[in-house]
């Protein structure tokens, strides 16, 4: 074998060797690949509003005020110093987060009818459980989990009172109501009952 | 034979021989002995399972995974990824539950003690520390018992190490007003996770997250490594993803990822359905560097 054959021979593995380098560092190398999953489940949303202990609301429901017995005042009527309530049962069970619970009126048709004399009309709203339940409720209307482990379990029943306080500064507006023709002086009162899960401010 | 003949046939048979090189790297793997490192690290066989347990849409989970399989450059990895959908096709998907055992792993982790950026080598050699007499409220993550994985890319919270398919548990939070395991609309918290480099040389890695939300649980979030945003804009499960993060021998990344289900017009709607789910993978991919 000549010199010049050698050489090209050292020259040939050389390029064999530089080769085998950048190959093997490009195919050669450790790998790891490594997965995880998670899931997660929404809390369950299970609130049913019912009338008369068993028809469940929708939007636009009516509700019938009842007003309260006052023996200087007409059955079913109100007048200033009268109340008028109506219920509405709530039922919960299932929902998994705890929930308040409200009622709202429409301020702007409350003073259309009543004009100067509608501050002097509130509604309020009281809560009672109605038979079993795994729950407190607040008098705010904020029902409690029983427990972390636990949905809730049963209604509550949510009175909506509306009164009509007696100020005698609003004498003119309130005989003004009262002197309304009589197809005018029943007032349909937009009521809005809310059951909204609760977050910890 | 002359000279110009026998050069031209040297010539071939370099060729010849760089082209048989090629293919017996590029067709049978590693060559260990040219490799760099020496370590007893082998290829992990990728095996992705994501799939939601009660999912009703399976055909969606699969193209989810499908989609996301095609995200993935490395080919060996997405061959494996297409393989396991093909294998799927027409089966049954079923959860694997490959849960590292809790007591695996020492949970004697106090994040809050030691500053990350200084920590040198010495104090990160996992061998050295026993995790069984050491003072809980002094330790860092570096006492999280890797060894039985040592010589390996480690992921680990603060409850799991993660393996193929390791179930983890990023929504886990206390609120008194849900039943445990449930999320609803505003509820947040922060996962944290490391990513850990036992190997004895540098590495890079990269990884993603996916998530299977047929319900469009308005759930985002937001990633820290290191305790600075890489990611500091809300994004979804599927926007969720770092690649080229070197770390170097023995050390590791600490990442927080923050979540957030922000209020949504479908939230009650979610609440009223059966069973709502949400599904997230994540997928790490690291290589010798």
């Amino acid at each position: 074998m000549s010199k010049k054959q050698v050489r090209t021979l050292i020259v040939a593995l050389l390029v064999v060797v530089l080769a085998l380098y950048f190959i093997a560092s490009t195919y050669a190398r450790y790998t790891t690949s490594l997965t995880g999953k998670a899931q997660v489940t929404a809390a369950k949303w299970a609130v049913e509003m019912k009338k008369d202990g068993s028809t469940v609301l929708s939007n636009g429901f009516n509700l019938e005020f009842v007003v309260d017995a006052n023996e200087f005042v007409v059955d079913n009527k109100i007048a200033p110093q009268t109340t008028a309530k109506a219920k509405v049962l709530i039922d919960l069970t299932g929902t998994e987060v705890a929930t308040d619970l409200t009622a709202t009126i429409d301020d702007s048709v409350k003073a259309d009818f009543f004009g100067a004399s509608a501050s002097d009309v509130t509604v309020s709203t009281s809560f009672a459980k109605a038979g079993t339940t795994n729950f407190e409720i607040s008098n705010s209307g904020l029902v409690s989990l029983p427990n972390q482990t636990t949905a809730l379990s049963g209604s509550v029943e949510m009175t909506i009172t509306l009164t009509w306080t007696n100020d005698d500064n609003h004498n003119v507006s309130d005989t003004a109501v009262g002197t309304k023709a009589d197809d005018a002086r029943t007032f349909e009162m937009p009521v809005t009952v809310t059951a909204q899960q609760h977050i910890a401010g | 034979m002359n000279n110009k003949q026998k050069r031209i046939l040297q010539l071939f048979i370099i060729i010849v021989l760089l082209l048989l090189l090629y293919i017996i790297i590029k067709y049978f793997g590693r060559i260990d002995s040219i490799g760099k490192g020496g370590d007893t690290t082998k290829i992990d066989v990728f095996d992705i399972v994501i799939l939601g347990e009660e999912s009703e849409d399976k055909n969606e989970v699969k193209t989810v995974v499908k989609e996301r399989s095609q995200r993935i450059n490395d080919e060996p990895i997405r061959n494996s990824l297409e393989n396991w959908i093909e294998e799927s096709e027409g089966k049954e998907i079923n959860i694997i539950n490959n849960v590292v055992p809790q007591n695996e792993i020492e949970n004697v982790i106090d994040t809050n003690t030691v500053d990350t950026n200084t920590i040198s080598e010495n104090t990160v050699d996992t061998n050295t520390v026993d995790t069984n007499t050491v003072d809980t409220n002094t330790v860092d993550t570096n006492t999280i018992e890797t060894n039985t994985v040592e010589g390996t890319l480690v992921v680990h919270d603060e409850e799991v190490q993660y393996g193929n398919s390791t179930t983890v548990n990023i929504f886990k939070h206390f609120n008194e007003h849900r039943v445990d395991n449930r999320i609803a609309p505003e509820d947040s918290d922060v996962y944290t996770f490391y990513v850990r480099n036992n190997n004895p040389f540098d590495i890079v890695y990269r990884f993603s997250f996916g998530e299977i939300n047929n319900d469009r649980i308005n759930l985002k979030f937001k990633l820290k490594k290191n305790g600075n945003y890489i990611i500091s804009n809300w994004v979804t499960g599927n926007e969720l993803a770092a690649s080229n993060m070197e770390l170097g021998s023995k050390k590791y990344d600490k990442y927080e990822l923050e979540w957030k289900w922000f209020e949504a017009e479908n939230d009650t709607e979610i609440g009223q359905k059966e069973l709502s789910k949400y599904y997230m993978d994540i997928f790490f991919y690291a290589v010798e560097k």
